[in-house]
């Protein structure tokens, strides 16, 4: 590497210290004691946080720049110039391997016979071989999806099978997502196939619906083309797979591995792969199922609670956003200059912001809610847990202490505060309305067999849960920027 | 862990989670229906980040061209060592790169650096009238600030223009510009920081007070406010 890496020699200077900072943190690239100081510091600091509202607007009006498309024809013309140098380096290389003269002899007298051979050959095979490849290689062609995502290593599947994390009741929390592309195409996979001869198999594929043939074809296609060594590595997992004792255990450990990384992101997902020996991956496999675990309890553990421990952690909430007005409504109004900017491309008027800053406090902690939810976590701290503690029923109490840390239990609390938030925010019926157009003729099926009373109940049930899943109101959100 | 081994176990890892690796490698199986997926996919990203490297759109498509030409000549010994599109802007940046040092060694400085260069063949304030004349306002102004941060992204080194188009349109993290740019993420954290500081000199007159880019430039006032410690067109000292 050259000197590309080298840094400035001279020393940078306050305000090339603050935009690196800043940048980073815009960038997104801070985290832990960074992004907790950079976060403070915004807001106490007012010169920081406006050339941060600086760097931010100029960087956004990038967007201003026109998208470059390419020409139509760029596709084609690209293919042909590709196709022309293939043709030339083919050339090249022939003319490498032989004389001209002998190339030429070739190409009128052997070639041909050649070509009538193979010609008979493929065409022998072709009516032939798919089948019996097809037959031969289902139970992997089945599995193909599956083995193409997890990790192809029995050691490793041996490991979390033992681990047994994958509880009903924990999958049960992350049912796979309803009509993606994928789970249709799982529907039609059936478990892996045990002691099945090939008569067995041929039958079975003959009476395959017409839907789960296709896929299986489908399946078949992605296999053939796929480089020798990764097809002979999916070949051996299986006939390894095929060959275990524990084979349908392990299969099963399988399957609910590979739906649940469905529930991960991309980089959750690299993180696995990227942690090197099996019991530290199992053990951040469990450690990440106990988050979603605890996510989950979360969004439902204002609805969870007695009736009495509502009222109590309402009261509890009313008195600490009372105490700490101060600092929600610095922290609300730094939210909305950063939200408005992102939205609108600049700075909100003066009297904008003004009459954000006197909007009721709840409505202002729906707002962090909704736009930063992180902003919320500084201002609970452990007195106020206290409090709450004390407010709270002995069965309340037990499933805050049911084996969490302080991080998790502090992240459980802003859970039902944010449900407790929004039980208490009325819902028009013009929203309920709209939700239930919006809802699956399956849900509006179940909902219509049920009583007015509870009808009405159950379909304010889902609007909530749904507020809570997905956390995007837009009628709110034109409401508070007044219009699109 | 042996090197060869640890080579494998990361080209696996991009097989799994890369879709497009996937179809390089089913190229380099010799599916020339794969290549096609891939340009259809990248060519506009490609077009796109070339374009505010270079001074037109046919030199743009040109070099992405190149770099196609080149994934294309690469394939027999592709190895997935990285992300697919790290991959292929890493290949950018270096054609870029190389067509920008050809450039400036021939003097044809009709680069997107060069006051006259690329956009603005007339004068910008000159351009604006034009079309605030024959256009409703909001179109005369976006067209007026488009102008502008081309300017503007015109006056940034040629490694800080490239991070800025891989963290602001193709949305990389500073690790994988690293990559893409053989640099350390440190060294990228730097480039973009100062990028985003020269900007807003750049554009702060403009949103204060309206003054055009070129306007600031002949004043020579622009020195004054950016403490970025790089010079415009394109030097590379501070980098």
């Amino acid at each position: 590497m050259t000197d590309q890496n080298k840094q400035p020699d001279r020393e940078r200077t306050p305000l090339e210290a603050d935009a690196e900072q800043l940048t980073a943190y815009l960038d997104g690239e801070l985290s832990g004691e960074e992004l907790a100081a950079v976060e403070q510091r915004l807001i106490d600091d007012e010169a920081f946080r406006s050339l941060m509202q600086k760097l931010q607007s100029s960087w956004d009006m990038l967007d201003s720049l026109p998208r470059t498309g390419s020409r139509d024809a760029f596709v084609r013309t690209t293919m042909e110039m590709v196709a022309q140098a293939a043709d030339a380096d083919n050339e090249t290389k022939r003319q490498q391997w032989l004389p001209n003269w002998l190339g030429m002899l070739l190409g009128l007298a052997v070639i041909p016979a050649v070509l009538a051979w193979a010609s008979y050959w493929m065409t022998l095979q072709q009516i032939k071989a798919p089948r019996k490849e097809l037959i031969g290689n289902l139970p992997l062609i089945e599995n193909y999806d599956r083995y193409m995502r997890v990790d192809l290593d029995i050691e490793f599947l041996e490991n979390l099978d033992e681990a047994d994390l994958f509880t009903s009741e924990v999958i049960s929390l992350f049912p796979p997502v309803e009509n993606s592309a994928d789970s249709n195409l799982d529907a039609d996979v059936g478990p892996l196939p045990t002691q099945e001869v090939r008569d067995q198999r041929a039958d079975r594929l003959r009476s395959m619906p017409p839907r789960q043939l296709e896929s299986i074809k489908r399946n078949k296609a992605a296999l053939d083309s796929l480089s020798g060594s990764r097809r002979k590595e999916l070949v051996d997992f299986q006939q390894k797979l095929m060959q275990h004792p524990k084979r349908d255990r392990i299969n099963q450990t399988l399957v609910a591995y590979y739906d649940w990384l469905k529930s991960l992101g991309q980089s959750e997902r690299t993180e696995l792969l990227d942690t090197p020996d099996i019991p530290s991956r199992i053990k951040l496999i469990a450690a990440k199922i106990k988050q979603q675990d605890l996510k989950a309890f979360g969004r439902e553990g204002a609805t969870k609670l007695p009736a009495a421990d509502a009222e109590a952690l309402f009261a509890w909430y009313d008195a600490l956003i009372k105490q700490k007005e101060k600092k929600i409504r610095r922290a609300a109004a730094v939210v909305y200059i950063n939200t408005y900017k992102e939205k609108r491309g600049e700075n909100p008027p003066a009297s904008e912001l003004e009459s954000f800053r006197r909007k009721p406090l709840r409505q202002l902690v729906g707002f962090i809610f909704k736009y930063d939810r992180k902003t919320i976590n500084p201002l609970i701290q452990d007195q106020d847990i206290s409090r709450l503690k004390n407010l709270l029923s002995s069965e309340a109490n037990s499933i805050l202490d049911a084996g969490f840390s302080a991080a998790e239990r502090t992240r459980l609390i802003i859970n039902w505060i944010d449900a407790a938030n929004q039980s208490r925010s009325s819902i028009s019926q013009e929203k309920l309305r709209s939700f239930y157009n919006g809802l699956s003729d399956r849900q509006r099926d179940k909902l219509d067999n049920l009583s007015p009373a509870d009808w009405r109940n159950d379909l304010i049930r889902m609007y909530r849960k749904r507020q809570l899943d997905i956390n995007a109101d837009f009628d709110e959100e034109r409401t508070i920027f007044g219009g699109s | 862990m042996s090197d060869e081994e640890a080579k494998l176990k990361l080209a696996k890892k991009y097989e799994l989670l890369d879709p497009d690796v996937r179809l390089m490698l089913q190229v380099k199986a010799g599916d020339a229906g794969a290549f096609e997926a891939l340009v259809e996919k990248y060519q506009a990203r490609l077009v796109g980040i070339l374009r505010h490297m270079v001074s037109n759109k046919e030199q743009a498509e040109d070099l992405a061209q190149d770099v196609f030409l080149r994934v294309y000549r690469a394939r027999e010994r592709y190895v997935p060592m990285a992300r697919f599109s790290t991959w292929l802007f890493t290949i950018t940046h270096n054609v870029a790169s190389s067509a920008l040092l050809k450039r400036s060694r021939r003097k044809e400085v009709n680069l997107t650096n060069s006051p006259s260069g690329s956009m603005p063949t007339r004068p910008l304030d000159t351009m604006a009238k034009e079309k605030s004349s024959l256009m409703p306002t909001r179109q005369a102004d976006r067209d007026e600030l488009s102008s502008i941060m081309r300017q503007a992204i015109d006056q940034l080194g040629d490694r800080q223009r490239m991070a800025l188009l891989l963290s602001r349109f193709e949305g990389m993290s500073y690790q994988e510009i690293a990559d893409t740019m053989e640099l350390s993420p440190q060294a990228v954290k730097s480039l973009l920081s100062r990028a985003r500081l020269k900007l807003k000199t750049i554009v702060e007159p403009y949103v204060n007070s309206g003054i055009l880019p070129e306007q600031l430039a002949n004043s020579g006032l622009e020195s004054k406010g950016d403490s970025t410690g790089e010079s415009s067109k394109g030097s590379e000292s501070n980098d």
